[in-house]
């Protein structure tokens, strides 16, 4: 693949750009083109331009964006913690980026023990790599199902990896 | 991963919060989650029924959708969850794990927690080739080791350069020899003694290079894993300027190990990549990485030649996984579509599970955006056409992977 197309320099195309800042809020829509070249690889030998990366603080961002692309027939891709080492994480549409904000681990302590991944509270949530979530759990007799001999930038949940 | 089959996301998570295609928000362990997902989802419930109906109508296509999940398989979605559960909701929340985006956002799970295991004992045996490393392994397992691991000693002497606190003699190991990375584990610490015996007892008469050390020191055992997953970052760090770092991730039937790892071993060396093979050997899952120049239409062609000859060995002869755990991505989908190609490859390498698939995606995307050309496209050429070409590897970007470096 040769170099970034042309319509890169611009950043994010309108009416996108506009449409997702007020749907969203400025802050959580990153349109430059900086930001668009540095979503297009992931671990992967592979490389997509997105039109614009999002990244969600709730479910309920990703539900807009997911209406929103239904609305407006525009592919949504999500990037959660995995590698993404075949190209599961990238896009030529928008991205969802839910690594920043759904992060943390909570451990019941009520017997069965259960590790919780809720949003917005703090626990396994998609952006959580599972050995964080191993490593945090207070307890010492129980590990999640992405034990020692997981990557430590595997994902438990997310958009489902694996 | 060691969770093998049995540990994985899908076997241990309880429920989820799905964010459905539509935006719908679904808590699946909600006492009415069932209905609700009806009321909004009325056309997938339904769909997901019929495929379910479908499938158990036929019993030769069940028998092989159970045979295939058997092991390690990360190829399209995991089909058995048609077999597993029953009702709509629990067939969905089980299709979504490993389905990469394409059905559903996990805004939350629960999982259950598996027991630790908190006393170990390892050790590295080294062999000198790698056949005769692969050979013990299944003896290994039913002798109850938690994890056999393998890698060649290319990779090893490596690590003794970048990873401190290796042995020493790593240096010296014969190029062509590999080594297996044996594991046990057990709540009580008294029960090691026996374990170790247990593992020699499976070794007996064969041919090692060194007597095995078992350690139960926890900073060696950490040392012993590091360089283990660290072997990615080793190979990237050791590959020419220029070139794509490609790991792959294949699983056959564990007892025939020995035999695959021999035949890629093989299949690597026909096409001039190098033959070292790597992976979590007790679970059948054999890793090893490419390394080629994109820039070059030779190098292009010859990853193409090598990976045809891949799917073939692993499809056919051994009737394996293309992708165990790392996903089917932009890298799978072509080789598991039914257009374009001789014979269609899917997790279950035939065209109806392929149906299946689309079948699935077509019943949450008709009326949605999410797309499917990561997971799902129809032609190779688009795969070609998304490779990037680093200008130059810089030496922390080679080691790295973490997504979105």
């Amino acid at each position: 693949m040769g170099p970034a197309p042309e319509w890169i320099a611009a950043g994010t195309p309108q009416p996108l750009r506009s449409d997702l800042k007020s749907l969203l809020g400025a802050d959580r829509v990153l349109t430059r083109a900086l930001d668009l070249i540095r979503y297009a690889s992931d671990a992967s030998p592979y490389r997509l331009f997105p039109k614009a990366v999002v990244q969600a603080r709730n479910a309920g961002d990703v539900a807009n964006v997911l209406r929103y692309g239904r609305e407006h027939g525009v592919p949504v891709t999500l990037r959660s913690a995995g590698t993404s080492l075949n190209g599961q994480g990238q896009s030529d549409g928008i991205l969802v980026d839910v690594r920043r904000h759904f992060t943390g681990v909570e451990v019941e302590e009520v017997a069965p023990r259960r590790v919780l991944a809720r949003e917005p509270r703090s626990d396994v949530r998609t952006g959580c790599c599972s050995l964080s979530a191993s490593a945090s759990a207070p307890i010492r007799r129980a590990r999640t199902s992405r034990p020692l001999g997981a990557s430590s930038r595997t994902t438990p949940a997310g958009c489902g990896a694996a | 991963m060691r969770c093998g089959v049995t540990q994985d996301s899908y076997s241990t998570v309880r429920s989820m919060t799905l964010v459905l295609p539509s935006g719908a928000t679904i808590d699946t362990a909600a006492p009415d989650a069932e209905e609700r997902f009806a009321e909004v989802e009325p056309e997938l419930a339904c769909g997901l029924i019929q495929i379910r109906d479908q499938i158990r109508a036929d019993e030769p296509l069940a028998e092989r959708i159970r045979r295939k999940f058997r092991i390690k398989n990360t190829m399209g979605y995991r089909l058995v969850a048609f077999l597993d559960a029953e009702t709509p909701l629990e067939i969905f929340r089980r299709l979504v794990v490993g389905s990469e985006g394409t059905l559903a956002f996990i805004a939350e799970a629960v999982f259950d927690t598996v027991p630790l295991l908190p006393h170990t004992t390892t050790t590295w045996v080294h062999f000198p080739d790698l056949h005769a490393t692969v050979e013990p392994v299944p003896d290994l397992v039913a002798a109850g080791a938690t994890a056999v691991e393998m890698m060649v000693a290319p990779a090893l002497i490596a690590a003794s350069d970048s990873i401190p606190g290796t042995p020493e003699y790593w240096r010296e190991l014969p190029p062509e020899s590999a080594a297996l990375l044996i594991e046990y584990r057990s709540d009580d610490p008294a029960d090691l003694d026996g374990m170790e015996q247990q593992a020699l007892d499976a070794l007996a008469g064969r041919a090692t290079l060194r007597a095995p050390e078992f350690t139960r020191d926890e900073e060696l055992t950490e040392v012993y894993w590091r360089t283990r997953e660290g072997l990615h970052g080793i190979v990237g760090g050791m590959r020419p300027q220029g070139t794509a770092l490609i790991i792959e991730d294949v699983c056959v039937p564990p007892e025939r190990i020995a035999e695959s790892a021999t035949d890629i071993q093989g299949l690597l060396g026909k096409h001039g990549f190098l033959p070292d093979v790597a992976g979590h050997t007790s679970a059948g899952n054999l890793h090893f990485m490419l390394t080629p120049n994109f820039a070059q239409a030779e190098d292009r062609d010859r990853y193409e030649a090598f990976m045809s000859d891949l799917v073939d060995l692993v499809v056919d002869k051994y009737d394996g996984s293309l992708k165990a755990e790392h996903g089917t991505g932009i890298n799978m989908a072509p080789t598991s579509s039914a257009s374009g190609e001789p014979r269609p490859r899917s997790s279950c390498g035939e065209s109806s599970s392929w149906r299946i698939r689309m079948a699935c995606w077509h019943r949450v995307s008709s009326s949605t955006a999410i797309p499917k050309h990561t997971f799902a496209t129809s032609s190779r050429r688009r795969r070609s056409r998304r490779w990037r070409t680093p200008a130059s590897n810089a030496a922390s970007a080679s080691r790295c992977a973490r997504a979105g470096c």
